[in-house]
């Protein structure tokens, strides 16, 4: 597992919802971190699984879905990509 | 009488089940399905009564996550991990779910793999049945080995049963995984004592299990006691009525039978790799090939000629019109191979499929399985080879459908359960009188 910068954090994450739409025949378009994963995406919460394992497996680091996208016992709603790259960069202890 | 069936898994697990529901209702029985979110029209095309369980399973195990899951599950510690990373709170939710979904039952059939049935049984207090469509980790045996986890099948001599044994003991770990999800679920919802996991597995292992493949394409073993009944493939109909596409009946009628490659749509993440191996396999085989793409990946890939492509078709229409089969080697494929006397080959991807594509070859209706990661285009090519020509594969797949149409899985299930609700009956009778 090598360091990443938070900009490195952010392309991956773009890199892989490009992927993951793909493969759904759809495109993200321009993304910010203020695109919502279901609202604006359409991702639902298996696509968020699917999207964090492929994470995973791009930046070789274990990730834990759960410390995400559960509050309270329960699944959120929805989640803005820039939570994403925070939780991202935080698991990676990314410099900068 | 009314029972209630909780169904998980993949397709895979939930055809089977569907098919023991129709039998439960021909016998009688009012019958609820409970199953996830997307078999919910399936379920209800066929006039059961549906209610829903916690999850999507065909968008979790046909997508990265699915095969995540598969990859793992051979691995205590990366299996744990991803357990209590993505699915500890699933879990709460589908024994919710479950708990939910028995309410006012006389009966319960539930899958093998959900951790809810000994405690449903405890809190409902009603007959619980175990099914499968495969054996299950919590009952070893010395029969076979384990193939869902450890090294697989070794011929080791007179030292086999042993190891066979042993093997069984890399799913002790995987039968307690979920433990805090199980307990909170007794004590918060339920008001139980938690339960060891020790004491769990004891309980299960108790439980009457149906297991629905048929016992002359794999025995039940000695070791696993007169609760477990291997009854006999149950077999879902389907559409009788199906109408090909244009462009496969004629692709049908231009010359020989076919033989097919398919694999489900949970080929993963070597989709790609696995396209091109599979389009050049059947081009080189030299013989007619059918292509069926329920998996990704095929989008930039030309066929040959000789190769045509259909997303999905109806097996119980498409295999009596085949030469030979070429799939992933899960329970319900090669029963499908089995019971149209089509010979077959595996390649399997993980879980339990190198058991059924080994007993296919031992039954001498296919050759042996060759694993996903080490197909080649030249492998696949000979193989489809010696499946298209090879008389005695034909012959002795015959035999193995012969044997397999003087069963009926569905009735014996549906007799085992009948038998065991009267003695239920009869014993709370005496108890209250």
């Amino acid at each position: 597992m090598k360091t990443r910068t938070r900009a490195e954090c952010w392309a991956t994450i773009v890199a892989t919802l490009t992927d993951l739409l793909e493969e759904q025949g759809s495109e993200p378009g321009e993304v910010t971190p203020q695109t919502l994963l279901n609202a604006d995406l359409g991702i639902s919460s298996v696509d968020a699984i699917h999207l964090m394992i492929m994470l995973e497996d791009r930046l070789d680091t274990p990730l834990d879905f759960e410390a995400l996208a559960v509050r309270d016992g329960e699944y959120v709603q929805d989640l803005a990509l820039g939570e994403l790259l925070d939780f991202v960069a935080r698991s990676l202890g990314a410099a900068g | 009488m009314h029972c209630t069936i909780l169904a998980l898994g993949s397709r895979g697990d939930i055809q089977p089940l569907l098919a023991l529901a129709l039998g439960l209702r021909s016998a009688g029985f009012g019958v609820r399905f409970a199953a996830p979110a997307d078999f919910e029209g399936w379920v209800r095309a066929l006039g059961l009564d549906y209610v829903r369980l916690t999850g999507n399973s065909s968008g979790f195990f046909g997508g990265p996550a699915g095969t995540a899951l598969r990859e793992r599950i051979r691995d205590r510690k990366r299996f744990a991990r991803f357990f209590e990373s993505y699915l500890g709170t699933f879990l709460d939710k589908l024994l919710a779910s479950c708990w939910e979904a028995c309410q006012d039952t006389d009966a319960i059939l539930c899958w093998s793999w959900t951790r809810a049935g000994p405690t449903l049984a405890e809190a409902r207090g009603v007959p619980l049945f175990v099914v499968s469509p495969t054996p299950v980790l919590h009952l070893p045996t010395t029969a076979f080995a384990n193939p869902f986890q450890g090294p697989g099948p070794r011929r080791l001599g007179p030292l086999t049963s042993l190891y066979n044994r042993a093997t069984w003991l890399w799913a002790n770990p995987f039968t307690r995984v979920g433990q805090p999800q199980v307990d909170r679920w007794r004590v918060e919802k339920l008001g139980l004592a938690p339960l060891h996991w020790r004491d769990e597995l004891r309980r299960l292992r108790a439980l009457p299990h149906l297991f629905g493949y048929s016992p002359s394409v794999l025995a039940k073993p000695p070791d696993w006691g007169p609760q477990a009944h291997v009854t006999g493939y149950w077999f879902l109909d389907q559409r009788s009525d199906f109408e090909p596409p244009p462009a496969l009946a004629a692709f049908l009628a231009a010359g020989d039978p076919p033989v097919a490659v398919g694999f489900s749509s949970q080929v993963g993440r070597e989709g790609r790799r696995l396209s091109r191996i599979v389009v050049e396999g059947l081009a080189r085989s030299g013989r007619r090939g059918l292509l069926i793409s329920g998996w990704g990946g095929l989008k930039d890939i030309a066929l040959p000629p000789t190769v045509h492509r259909v997303d999905s078709v109806p097996y119980d229409w498409l295999l009596p019109r085949l030469a030979a089969i070429v799939h992933q080697g899960g329970a319900g494929s090669v029963g499908a191979a089995l019971r149209a006397g089509l010979p077959s080959l595996a390649v399997p991807f993980g879980y339990d499929q190198a058991l059924w594509g080994d007993r296919v070859a031992a039954l001498g209706a296919g050759l042996p399985p060759i694993p996903a990661e080490k197909l080649s285009a030249d492998a696949l090519a000979s193989a489809i080879r010696r499946l298209a020509d090879e008389g005695r594969l034909r012959t002795a797949a015959r035999r193995a459908a012969d044997a397999i149409a003087g069963e009926d899985g569905v009735g014996k299930a549906v007799g085992i359960v009948e038998r065991a609700l009267a003695s239920h009956r009869r014993s709370r009778g005496a108890a209250l009188g």
